[in-house]
């Protein structure tokens, strides 16, 4: 009887965890790049210990694995030259922020001070070589073909180091819209599809997020049925069983 | 519940996006004005089930780990320098930019400021200024009895006196360029402030490599595009709609596991 309280216990708690999934994607509706994600459940069956006859599994459920959504979001026009995004899904620029280097879809550039592209945060925008991109500050506006090769005129300034991964689903989301490699080891990508002055929107879809919403509001309120049935179950037999011995 | 303050990230990012979107349409008549955006990063992550560990006794490897999100923050507002139309004024003191380049302003504490509205006029004692009176850089001064003002491509201003023929010229009017123009710092009045971020004011006449060119008797309007803005106050309205939904629904969930005693 109580595996009943505990199944719904863990149910609870594995509902929580989604329902912080889709608060954090929908937080992320604007956010450029990024990918949404899901929760994916497994049944966990436990044996019970010990059991007079023929015993019964247990079946838990627990959010072991993520899946995240790696389609391209929307690319939205901007009129900035130096906002770029990658039509291609398993692609990613590099940026050094520190002694790291993360990768990225955010793609919204500028120039610093001394003319290096940068994101906005001021991280490095690398080349294929892993080397800071410098501007010629009297260039004028860059031409970025397909393949990441930037161009001001004539002048070739370099091709942006742009990599894919074997799972890209699998990196490691650090915040700021970067993303660790983990332990995978990045392949540059020849034809990353790349588009000028445009932004990777991000690619929430919000009728998904609302229906898992409304899906886990509902679950949740079955399963504390469940824990008080079984409260009500259990305090019935306290007090049969106490009138027993009476 | 962690999805409550997940959520309330995510209301007041959108927050800060209505307010600059709702800049942006407010100034949509304002010369030489730049849209802004705001930018969005996601928080930190709490890694529940890190990649490669093992799951279960039995060596199971957890292959992409549970990564949970802590919601959003702004990043930056970021200024978008397009160009935007120049529009026929006729006033032989409006001028228009085309190209890249700031008009330079002399603040009356003797500091520079920067600006794309080029709707001057002639103070009293003869000096091109702003519509608040600040003279524009290098300062050129108008002889009274000029009839006919020319202010030329390359920015050399020109004019012809009252029962001449020749032209005299008066002097230049000229730009500055920065590297990183949307670094700069907008101080209310169309004008902007050099910053560590925009890098330092390269001078230069209209014209030269990189500088844009003057057009006289136009003013470049703001490069806000309604259609645009609406489409994004919308988005920013449903997201943040959908944000307080849910804080609702935690709310409900918070709600029905006190309601179990």
């Amino acid at each position: 009887m109580d595996n009943a309280l505990l199944v719904g216990l863990n149910s609870q708690e594995m509902l929580r965890r989604r329902m912080d999934i889709v608060a954090n994607n929908l937080a992320n509706m604007s956010t450029a790049g990024f990918k949404a994600e899901v929760a994916i459940n497994d049944l966990v069956i436990e044996r019970p210990a010990h059991a007079n006859d023929e015993p019964e599994d247990v079946r838990f459920t627990l959010v072991e694995r993520l899946h995240r959504d790696m389609d391209t979001g929307t690319l939205r026009q901007t009129g900035n030259p130096l906002d770029l995004g990658l039509a291609e899904a398993n692609a990613f620029f590099s940026v050094r922020m520190g002694e790291e280097t993360y990768y990225t879809r955010d793609g919204q550039f500028a120039l610093d001070d001394l003319s290096r592209l940068v994101t906005h945060e001021g991280a490095m925008v690398l080349d294929e070589g892993g080397n800071e991109m410098v501007f010629d500050p009297e260039g004028g506006a860059p031409d970025i073909s397909d393949t990441g090769v930037i161009y001001q005129g004539n002048i070739r300034i370099g091709r942006l180091g742009v990599y894919g991964f074997e799972t890209p689903a699998a990196l490691e989301k650090v915040g700021g819209n970067l993303w660790s490699p983990a332990d995978q080891e990045p392949e540059a990508i020849e034809l990353p599809k790349l588009q000028q002055g445009v932004v990777e929107q991000s690619n929430v879809n919000a009728v998904f997020e609302i229906t898992r919403m409304i899906e886990i509001s509902r679950a949740y309120t079955s399963a504390s049925r469940l824990v008080k049935d079984a409260d009500e179950l259990r305090k019935t037999a306290i007090s049969k069983l106490g009138q027993t011995q009476a | 519940m962690r999805s409550l303050s997940t959520a309330a990230t995510g209301m007041q990012a959108q927050q800060l996006n209505v307010e600059v979107i709702s800049n942006n349409i407010a100034n949509m008549n304002t010369t030489g004005f730049k849209r802004q955006r705001a930018e969005f990063q996601d928080l930190l992550y709490m890694n529940v089930e890190r990649m490669g560990t093992t799951s279960s006794d039995g060596g199971t490897i957890v292959p992409t780990g549970v990564q949970v999100g802590t919601g959003v923050k702004a990043g930056s507002v970021y200024r978008i320098t397009e160009q935007g139309n120049v529009q026929q004024t006729g006033n032989e003191f409006d001028l228009a930019l085309q190209g890249d380049g700031y008009f330079v302003i002399q603040n009356p504490d003797g500091t520079e400021a920067y600006t794309r509205a080029g709707n001057f006029s002639v103070s009293p004692d003869g000096q091109i200024v702003t519509e608040d009176g600040y003279v524009v850089s290098p300062g050129v001064a108008i002889p009274e009895e000029a009839v006919d003002v020319t202010i030329s491509a390359v920015g050399m201003v020109q004019a012809r006196v009252a029962g001449e023929v020749e032209y005299q010229e008066l002097g230049q009017v000229d730009l500055a360029r920065f590297i990183n123009p949307a670094g700069l710092d907008a101080i209310g009045d169309n004008l902007f402030l050099e910053t560590p971020s925009s890098g330092p004011a390269n001078l230069g006449t209209p014209g030269a490599l990189g500088f844009g060119t003057v057009l006289q008797g136009f003013l470049e309007m703001s490069n806000v595009n309604a259609v645009n803005e609406i489409s994004s106050l919308i988005l920013a309205q449903r997201a943040y709609e959908m944000n307080s939904k849910v804080i609702t629904t935690s709310d409900e969930m918070l709600g029905i596991t006190s309601q179990l005693r």
